[in-house]
């Protein structure tokens, strides 16, 4: 500029940074720092792709730190504090701009729960488990595969239904559930509930323990997991299709426990004259970040918090 | 409505040595000087260091448009009892027309405007220069960015190769 001096000395560190927190794309901040060394090392040295993923996604201030996974056999070079201070920077600006760019486009979601952790209640075990949600079909060996609830006399008793994601730390778009119709009756109920609402976070229980399928109501219960997000509560139809329950916008699963809650009863079961929720088919959609980025508890499992774990090897992204 | 008359004056003196005579509440705009006058509620003469004549007077054309906005709204608000919604909007959005037109400046005048509206502390001022800064990067190439702000590209071809391979999302849409 004027004198040959740039917009960032023009400006001042202060001045610049908030021209820069205007900025909510993380496409102008990567494209920034594509104009100079200068405009590079300014965008790099003062975090601001942390800072503008903090605000699109406000759940990975939940990391207190990184982990940086190094292979057992290299060699810690000898540098200086700045010269390490400065590869720091250079590595939380790409950690960063690589999450952001899971906020710029939802293409390549794919379905993601690895496997069931439980149910709150189940009407008839294994018949009607939790494991038929996973078949998309809803008919196995002949018979109508669902999860039931057991029969309640108020429609107010919520249910959950608990999974676990493919891996520690994902992108989730989208949750699709479809509510169960029963073929026997002359007039096909569909036993949907009235609201669902999804919490995202991980489990506080050792690995060992939640593991074992013993204590079903042990391992489900809230007190033992951290919600780093809940989503907003939305209507169910009464109808027996896929429904989509869309996110409002890419959330981060840090911990990869997703539970499903389903808030009210609409049907009663003419046998008995009790409410219930029978689910077919449950689909959490979303991107893994896995094998770069991960999340590790081990170390704060009581301060509530975790680690961005950081894995530079497995390819150059 | 006698107000004019009464109303203190207040000479503001830009750093080239050029006097702008104010009322009171227009300079009150400036949280800077409002916290002197708060101090100080004899003072009447303040020197702006910082602030050159051609500056100042587009930070007091400012500040002069937004307190008649605001006179207005107030005035029209006792009047009628309540100010009509569509009324209150109209004026708003002429506001912001003003804002927008107002605006229209090479990019040294507006880096010297935020830095004024900085050191005066006119909220708005900072927030719409701010803002306008910004949408100069918004959506824009890096080629684009630096012929805004005339910014000599010292990065080598391969520096920049790798930045557009590393991120290609970044660089599809830019104008």
């Amino acid at each position: 500029m004027e004198n040959g001096s740039d917009l960032l000395e023009w400006l001042g560190p202060d001045g610049s940074i908030r021209v820069f927190s205007y900025l909510e794309d993380p496409a102008d901040l990567v494209r920034a720092t594509a104009v100079s060394r200068s405009w590079r090392q300014f965008v790099i040295a003062n975090g601001l792709s942390k800072s503008l993923c903090t605000k699109l996604c406000p759940e990975v201030s939940y990391f207190s730190g990184i982990k940086e996974i190094t292979p057992p056999c290299t060699v810690q070079l000898d540098e200086s504090n700045s010269t390490t201070e400065c590869r720091n920077h250079e590595r939380d600006h790409k950690i960063y701009t690589c999450i952001n760019s899971f906020l710029v486009s939802t293409e390549g979601a794919t379905s993601c729960i690895s496997h069931c952790i439980g149910a709150s209640s189940t009407d008839h075990f294994p018949q009607e488990s939790i494991e038929n949600t996973l078949e998309s079909g809803g008919v196995v060996d002949w018979r109508p595969s669902y999860w039931s609830s057991v029969g309640e006399v108020s429609p107010a008793v919520p249910e959950s239904l608990m999974y676990r994601l493919n891996c520690d730390l994902a992108f989730v778009n989208e949750i699709m559930i479809r509510p169960f119709q029963e073929f026997f009756q002359n007039d096909d109920r569909i036993y949907s509930s009235k609201f669902v609402r999804f919490k995202l976070g991980h489990s506080k229980l050792p690995v060992t323990l939640a593991i074992s399928k013993l204590q079903q109501s042990h391992q489900i219960a809230d007190e033992n997991y951290v919600w780093t997000y809940i989503s907003p509560q939305y209507p169910m139809e009464q109808e027996n299709v896929l429904q989509s329950f869309k996110l409002p916008r890419p959330v981060l699963c840090i911990g990869g426990v997703v539970k499903v809650e389903l808030l009210g009863r609409v049907q009663k079961h003419d046998f008995n004259d009790l409410f219930y929720i029978c689910i077919c088919h449950v689909q959490v959609r979303g991107r893994p970040l896995s094998p770069f980025l991960g999340a590790d508890f081990c170390e704060t499992v009581h301060g509530g918090s975790a680690l961005l774990k950081y894995n530079p090897n497995p390819l150059a992204w | 409505m006698a107000r004019s008359s009464t109303e203190n004056m207040i000479t503001l003196m830009s750093s080239d040595g050029e006097e702008f005579m104010v009322t009171e509440k227009v300079a009150r705009e400036c949280t800077t000087i409002r916290n002197m006058l708060e101090d100080d509620c004899v003072i009447t003469n303040i020197p702006l260091p910082n602030v050159t004549s051609d500056i100042l007077s587009m930070v007091i054309e400012y500040c002069m448009e937004h307190v008649a906005a605001a006179e207005k709204a107030a005035a029209e608000t006792a009047e009628k009892g309540s100010s009509s919604a569509p009324a209150a909007a109209k004026a708003n959005k002429d506001l912001e027309e003003w804002d927008k037109a107002f605006m229209n400046v090479d990019v040294y005048t507006l880096c010297d405007l935020i830095l004024a509206a900085n050191y005066l502390n006119v909220s708005g001022l900072l927030d719409l220069t701010i803002q306008t800064a910004a949408n100069l990067i918004k959506g824009k190439s890096p080629e684009q960015i630096r012929k805004t702000f005339h910014i000599q590209n010292d990065l080598s071809l391969e520096e920049e190769e790798k930045i557009r391979s590393q991120t290609p999302w970044a660089f599809e849409k830019s104008e």
